[in-house]
């Protein structure tokens, strides 16, 4: 039986994350503490349910780097509704429509004026940051006020079962979710489709303006899902909550295997994406290298991650040019052949 | 008489810009035949097609399904009358099977998600009803061009498409690929399946098609039965004027000047390729797509550096440098010129001028005037169209794209000019043209080799063809010995005599 | 498809076992089970025993980081039993507390720490402080209860400078303050000082409290810019810290108001500063040395790691709160300044 593709490749993240583990495992003596476990899951948490938003973005062809931006927002308005002891589940879904309407407004705005995602993107993050500054607490004259969260109910968001954050939990449905959306519905379906040749997809009858708009929504409902239990750990909102977080979670994607430009990838990938960048993050500090080196040696980690990819882009890609053109050879010798003894009868 | 034909249009009218590019087109095509649409680019073939696929609307005229009065306004309506098109860019999603494809943008869902099994199953039928050599479940990207087109015509035959519309659609097939598309064609036409073929190439008309309708600017000038019509014919009405003939000719090959190729070698790609490319000689180059052809003259041009062996001009070898080349007098017409042959974005005027700056320009200073000079010179020598060099080239049509890239080399002299698939899109007219211009290059005594699909420009341009297999030269045609049958079989692998006809 | 089901299917079944492997080692007694609480540990630091300890400033770019460290190890000079690490927070609340984390996971024994925010790291705060390891903020603080904050006077700097001011000008000159971002004035309260001695005094007439988007040279520049344009009659531009009162300085050059005999004040004390009242561009600053803040952080730290405190140990309810005092700088004593101080004076030839 053939391995597929996407299987090859998730091995080789997974391979990455072994390897990384094990050498921090062995020469960090805190790495394997069950404390320094689950502070890795939290944070991967955080960054891997934007992941599954951005996924479907990227799966479609598109880019979301506004998501710092929609956590912003988000989780501001959240920490206000909180504060003033809105029940956890009424916090969650006004955060969520939020986050899901930015999303929204970024869809409309490209498809709508055939916008450039990246740029686009780029600028709504700045828009979405202010809506944030607009919404944040403030006295009389206008000084920021940092807010405290008291409301136990929403608090609990933030807390853990035997040390397991929720948030963790909520991660892992997410990812399931959206790896049974991508890979088992017409609307999965529709998502490769349009990442990998958007122009085909609409001449096959696929509303390519619609599933864009659809994945940037979800892509912002994501955001807005980790900025609330984000919020809830850190017990308030501050303006630049969710900074870099765009950026963050697109490299995570890329380095799981979901590739820029669409069609590649699923929310499996970009779940050990997620994992592989903050083991990066949470290893390095561990050796207590100079802040300068700490940058040298994230980039480092994430190039050769991204380089393993690529090399094996072009493995899979040589092959399948072979495959086609071994199909090409053979298609037109059976035919030529066929052709000559016809025309000697 | 009504009720023979699948499609009718009366009286079609369409404007832009108040320009009337339709006028009173009244198309017919029976039940189970296959239907020739030619002319010239610009003489209406896309717009009347267009608008029967409901891309376009139309300003005046109506058209008759099965001799049913229909509305056809979007895509939609064109797909529910069943008419499908097979379009001259492929339209598959490359990162998924022939299933998904086929069934993409209807799928049959079964409570809320795909039916897999049930779409495999249908699909599998539809290939058995055809008899296409399919796989269900091949993913798209590792079919070949033939495979994909197969699956394009069953994605539109799952519709239940009465009328297949197929524009150009042997562009990108090899000569063998091509053949066994019009096998296919035949079934369908056996089954009851209308087509509508639209192609530059008379050839695959003789071969193919029943009935031919010409258009020229914006009208038809003349349906004609396609078996029996000469190809003077056809062309003259096409282009409104007798086409010049090119004749056999001997070639003024000069012996001193030549490329020398021994012994290359390029991975498991080319081996052993040994010849010789004389000065005064339009040497062709055959094959198939993935024999090597492109590779070989990428080696020769530079842009292919890590070969073995020796490729040598006039005796001294030839730089694998792309730029020194260039200096050198050496020029590339590349396969797919929207990606490797010009710049869409730039001008005319840069896109002419962009490998003269050596001349053009004095210690990286461009001289402007030099360059609107030289650039005037090549559009009035070479016949661009629209004369005017400030426009991006992205707006020209296909042939004209194709002049400015010739006109690129040509205008400089160069000394060994090498085209591969040099008329690919371009209308039979710009063709002729083109042949003229590559003709007079040679006749100065240049080195020219052409890769080339097309036999019969490969079998009437060259002087000499060789033909490629497997990555090493199969056969050679001296002499203008070259036959299209030949040169195929050679390009399977199968040797033919010179000048036999099967 | 099958082979993502079987991934999709490994990774719940090893998470599933991670978490069964984390009820078992914390008893599954709910949510407070895994915050385990310790007391500090006794560290005797003068017979060798290790001791390890992390700094995270707000972001390596911090300007007064360097000297606040050289300050740190000045202090542990003599004890190399004793690391310092420091930790980049890229200027963002989210990193410093996967830091903070970072910190208790690696089990350090005291953490130095200037918060981005002071509400959102209250809560690793206090995990650090129930995990028995001494907190130490230094000049921005954190709200929660921790062992200990050090900082430089802000509100008595303010009320000084203005009394040092008001002997160089008339009674109610006219003032405006630059002052700093909104959401940092509850920590920053020098501008109210300022304002305070004007309204006991009647000293300045105070034109506005002017907010900044951020401290920086450019929005200084702007800032006082503006300030000119509305306010014709100006005396005293009190700036509540120094970039804003080099960008004043460079605004009322530009203005071509050099000689109007304006007032800068600034805050902090920086190299910049320092040359620009040695110039005569500024009036003066409220210097301070950070170099100090850090060295009494760290003997701080170091007496509480040798005595075993911390704020859990203490009740959650020792919090030292140190105030370094400021100097006010003019012209006068700015040359004996420089030569003492311990910013980074290189770029200048003094």
């Amino acid at each position: 039986m053939k391995i597929s593709q996407k299987f090859i490749r998730k091995l080789i993240t997974l391979g990455l994350i072994v390897i990384l583990f094990a050498i921090f495992a062995f020469t960090a003596p805190s790495f394997l503490k069950l404390r320094n476990i689950q502070e890795i899951l939290r944070v991967a948490a955080y960054t891997g349910i934007i992941c599954v938003g951005s996924s479907f973005v990227l799966i479609g062809g598109g880019i979301d780097l506004s998501s710092g931006g929609i956590i912003c927002f988000s989780g501001i308005v959240a920490c206000r509704l909180a504060s003033i002891g809105m029940p956890w589940p009424v916090v969650l879904l006004v955060a969520v429509v939020i986050g899901a309407a930015c999303g929204y407004f970024n869809g409309w705005l490209i498809t709508r004026f055939y916008l450039n995602d990246f740029i686009t993107t780029l600028a709504t993050g700045f828009v979405f940051t202010g809506f944030g500054l607009l919404a944040i607490l403030k006295d009389e004259s206008g000084t920021l006020m940092s807010q405290e969260i008291k409301n136990k109910g929403f608090l609990l968001l933030g807390k853990h079962l035997n040390g397991f954050y929720y948030i963790v939990f909520v991660w892992i449905i997410l990812t399931v979710i959206a790896w049974f959306i991508l890979s088992q519905t017409r609307y999965g379906l529709h998502t490769y489709a349009m990442g990998s040749n958007s122009k085909s997809s609409e001449m096959s009858g696929v509303n390519v303006r619609k599933m864009k708009v659809s994945t940037f929504t979800i892509c912002g409902a994501c955001c807005a899902v980790a900025a609330v239990f984000t919020v809830a750990y850190q017990t308030t909102a501050y303006l630049n909550l969710g900074s870099g977080m765009g950026f963050n979670a697109v490299a995570a994607c890329v380095v799981g295997g979901v590739m820029l430009g669409g069609g590649k990838g699923d929310a499996v990938g970009a779940f050990l994406g997620a994992i592989f960048m903050t083991l990066v993050n949470n290893g390095m500090y561990k050796y207590g290298l100079d802040t300068s080196w700490q940058y040298v040696f994230q980039g480092a980690v994430i190039l050769i991650a991204i380089m393993s990819d690529a090399g094996f882009a072009a493995f899979t890609g040589r092959r399948l040019r072979a495959l086609a053109e071994k199909n090409n050879a053979e298609e037109a010798l059976l035919e030529a052949k066929a052709k000559a003894k016809g025309g000697n009868v | 008489m009504e009720n023979e034909l699948i499609l009718r249009t009366e009286n079609i009218c369409k404007s832009f810009n108040g320009i009337q590019v339709l006028k009173n087109v009244n198309l017919e095509i029976k039940k189970g035949e296959i239907h020739a649409l030619m002319g010239e680019n610009g003489a209406g073939k896309s717009t009347i097609i267009k608008i029967i696929t409901g891309v376009y609307t139309k300003d005046d005229g109506e058209i008759y399904i099965d001799g049913q009065h229909v509305q056809i306004n979007n895509r939609h309506d064109a797909a529910e009358a069943g008419i499908s098109v097979i379009y001259q860019e492929l339209s598959l999603v490359p990162e998924l099977t022939v299933t998904e494809n086929i069934f993409l943008g209807h799928e049959i869902m079964k409570r809320g998600l795909p039916d897999r099994k049930e779409m495999r199953r249908q699909v599998q039928e539809l290939i058995d009803r055809y008899g296409f050599i399919l796989q269900p479940d091949t993913l798209v990207a590792t079919m070949g061009m033939a495979q994909r087109q197969m699956t394009e015509i069953l994605k539109a035959l799952s519709t239940e498409a009465k009328l297949l519309i197929m524009d150009e659609p042997t562009t990108s097939l090899s000569a063998s690929e091509t053949e066994q598309l019009f096998v296919t064609m035949e079934g369908l036409r056996e089954r009851g399946t209308s087509i509508l073929y639209i192609s530059h190439r008379l050839e695959e008309i003789y071969r193919v098609t029943d009935r031919l309708t010409i258009m020229r600017n914006g009208e038809i000038v003349g349906v004609v039965d396609s078996k029996t019509v000469e190809a003077d014919t056809v062309t003259s009405m096409m282009i409104g004027h007798e086409l010049e003939k090119t004749g056999v000719r001997v070639p003024k090959i000069n012996k001193d000047h030549y490329i020398e190729v021994k012994d290359l070698q390029l991975g498991n790609l080319l081996h052993g390729i040994n010849f010789k490319a004389y000065g005064g000689e339009i040497l062709g180059i055959g094959g198939l797509v993935g024999s090597g052809r492109t590779e070989l003259v990428s080696c020769i041009y530079g842009t292919i550096k890590k070969y073995k062996g020796s490729i040598t001009l006039d005796g001294k070898p030839i730089s694998r440098s792309v730029a020194k080349n260039i200096k050198a007098g050496f020029g590339m017409v590349p396969e797919d010129r929207r990606t490797a042959g010009f710049f869409p974005q730039l001008s005319i005027l840069r896109n002419i001028a962009i490998s003269s700056y050596d001349r053009l320009s004095k210690g990286g200073i461009v001289n402007g005037k030099a360059e609107i000079e030289h650039t005037e010179k090549a559009i009035a020598d070479y016949d661009v169209r629209p004369h005017m060099r400030k426009l991006p080239v992205q707006n020209l049509s296909g042939g004209n794209q194709q002049k400015v890239i010739l006109a690129r080399w040509l205008s400089r002299d160069v000394d060994v000019l090498i085209l591969d698939e040099p008329t690919v899109g371009v209308d039979v007219g710009v063709k002729a043209e083109l042949y003229v211009y590559m003709r007079k290059m040679a006749d100065k005594g240049s080195i020219i080799i052409m890769v080339s699909s097309d036999l019969a420009e490969l079998t009437e341009v060259s002087d000499r063809v060789l033909v490629l297999h497997n990555g090493t030269i199969f056969q050679e045609f001296r002499d203008h010995k070259a036959t299209q049958q030949g040169v195929l079989l050679a390009s399977s692998g199968v040797t033919a005599k010179e000048g036999e006809v099967l | 498809m099958k082979k993502n089901k079987l991934i999709a299917l490994v990774i719940a079944c090893v998470l599933a076992a991670a978490m069964m492997a984390g009820c078992g080692s914390s008893g599954g007694a709910g949510e407070e089970a895994a915050v385990e609480t310790h007391e500090a540990p006794i560290v005797d630091i003068n017979n060798g025993a290790a001791c390890k300890m992390a700094y995270i400033p707000m972001g390596a770019g911090q300007e007064d980081f360097p000297v606040i460290l050289q300050g740190m190890q000045e202090a542990i000079q003599l004890y190399p039993n004793i690391t310092l690490d420091t930790y980049d927070a890229g200027f963002n609340p989210s990193n410093q507390i996967d830091l903070m984390n970072e910190c208790i996971t690696q089990g350090v024994n005291v953490i130095f720490l200037n918060a981005m925010d002071a509400t959102a790291l209250n809560s690793t705060i206090a995990e650090a402080e129930a995990a028995g390891i001494p907190v130490i903020t230094i000049n921005n603080g954190a709200s929660g209860v921790h062992t200990a904050h050090i900082q430089n006077t802000t509100y008595d700097a303010g009320y000084e400078a203005a009394q040092v001011i008001s002997g160089m000008v008339d009674k109610g000159a006219k003032t405006v303050i630059l002052d700093v971002p909104a959401e940092l004035k509850l920590a920053c309260t020098m501008g109210q000082g300022f304002e305070d001695y004007a309204k006991e005094t009647g000293a300045f007439e105070i034109l506005e409290d002017y907010a900044q988007t951020i401290t920086s040279i450019e929005v200084g520049y702007q800032a006082a810019s503006e300030v000119l344009t509305k306010y014709q009659d100006i005396d005293v531009l009190y700036c509540v810290n120094d970039n804003t009162a080099i960008g004043a300085a460079q605004a009322i050059e530009a203005a071509g108001r050099q000689n109007d005999g304006i007032i800068i004040w600034g805050y902090c004390g920086m190299p910049a500063a320092l040359d620009a009242i040695a110039q005569g561009k500024m009036t003066g600053t409220s210097y301070s040395d950070p170099f100090y803040e850090g060295y009494a952080a760290m003997v701080s730290a170091m007496n509480y790691v040798q005595l075993g405190v911390n704020a859990t140990k203490l009740g959650n309810e020792f919090y030292a709160d140190v105030m370094l005092p400021t100097k006010n700088v003019t012209e006068e004593n700015v040359i004996e300044t420089i030569r003492g101080t311990h910013w980074d004076m290189s770029a200048y030839n003094y």
